[in-house]
């Protein structure tokens, strides 16, 4: 087993999910690669580190109440968003308002000759 | 009649949500307290933790509908947890801190006194520990910002949620050796932060053979 090698099983050799044979060829190997060793072993440091805090942290409960602030919450964001839809439809109609009275204001006046003419022709 | 799965309460919410919220009730039940121990770990005050585990339970009542289950319903809310989590470390680092009468000599917002690893899970911890261990956890925060983001959400998914590499790597999308090896890397560049940042509290001396490029992997 060479260097390349025996670094893909590092992160298995650090959590112990490798099975016995190969955990033991993989050790053997260890001797022959000194950058192997060093990152095995900082490997392992960290995964202890962790290990630490989560032995430290028993199973924690959810201050009372959670559920019903939670639902809540959500609730909350669901007003809110019916509410902003409600206020956007409500100014898409006023502007649709505003643009068919400012189109009634700048539309050229009708020319009564023009609708004589119209009128004639048919 | 026998226990829904996850997953048959996901295909529930589907169709259920928003009319009725009963299916995801459950998931929240069954999953809140694990979510809150474990963003717990690395805020270490309640009010936040709190906070930030609604966070989280926010963004699967809005995600339930494009989950595709190619994960496990538990490895896809952890790789929520993890992101939530660094994303509130962040903000965490800018509120402003507040020094409370009795609180920690250094004035560190460990929340002392509704901390349930002080009075239930080390009960002979004195005050100078109770203090090393706040430091050392803020200190912690502060190496996982320092990482790569990927990186750091590798980091809490594996070593602090204990996710199994073959569930992150379905969370992920990613091939296994793949994520292995990031999860390998991601400690290699902890560890270098952590003797950078704290190494007052352990002494680590590994150097790590991989160059700056391949750590930012």
């Amino acid at each position: 087993m060479n260097c390349e090698e025996l670094t893909q099983l590092l992160p298995d050799l650090v959590d112990g999910t490798l099975p016995d044979d190969l955990r033991a060829e993989a050790e053997a190997a260890l001797s022959q690669c000194p950058d192997c060793q060093r990152e095995l072993e900082a490997a392992r440091q960290i995964r202890t580190l962790f290990a630490a805090l989560q032995a430290e942290n028993v199973q924690l409960h959810v201050p009372a109440g959670f559920e019903v602030r939670l639902l809540a919450r959500i609730h909350r964001q669901h007003s809110g968003l019916e509410l902003l839809d409600l206020s956007s439809k409500t100014f898409a109609m006023w502007v649709i308002e505003l643009i068919n009275l400012i189109g009634g204001l700048v539309a050229p006046p009708s020319v009564p000759g023009a609708t004589r003419s119209q009128a004639t022709g048919a | 009649m026998a226990a829904l799965t996850d997953e048959d309460l996901v295909a529930r919410c589907k169709s259920e949500l928003p009319r009725n919220t009963r299916s995801y009730e459950i998931l929240v039940q069954r999953h809140m307290n694990r979510v809150y121990s474990q963003i717990y770990q690395l805020v270490s005050n309640k009010e936040e933790a709190e906070d930030i585990t609604q966070e989280v339970f926010v963004k699967v009542y809005h995600g339930l509908h494009k989950f595709e289950q190619q994960a496990s319903f538990s490895s896809w809310l952890y790789r929520i947890t993890a992101n939530t989590t660094i994303d509130a470390l962040d903000k965490i680092k800018r509120r402003p801190k507040t020094i409370r009468p009795g609180n920690n000599r250094n004035g560190s917002e460990h929340d002392e006194d509704n901390d349930p690893l002080a009075s239930q899970a080390t009960p002979i911890a004195g005050p100078e520990e109770s203090v090393m261990r706040a430091e050392l956890r803020e200190c912690i925060r502060n190496v996982l910002q320092k990482l790569d983001r990927d990186q750091a959400r590798l980091l809490v998914m594996r070593d602090l949620n204990d996710v199994s590499y073959d569930e992150i790597a379905k969370a992920l999308q990613a091939s296994l050796s793949a994520v292995k090896m990031r999860i390998h890397r991601a400690r290699l560049a902890f560890q270098e932060a952590f003797n950078q940042l704290c190494g007052r509290y352990l002494n680590f001396t590994v150097p790590s053979r991989l160059s700056p490029k391949e750590k930012a992997r």
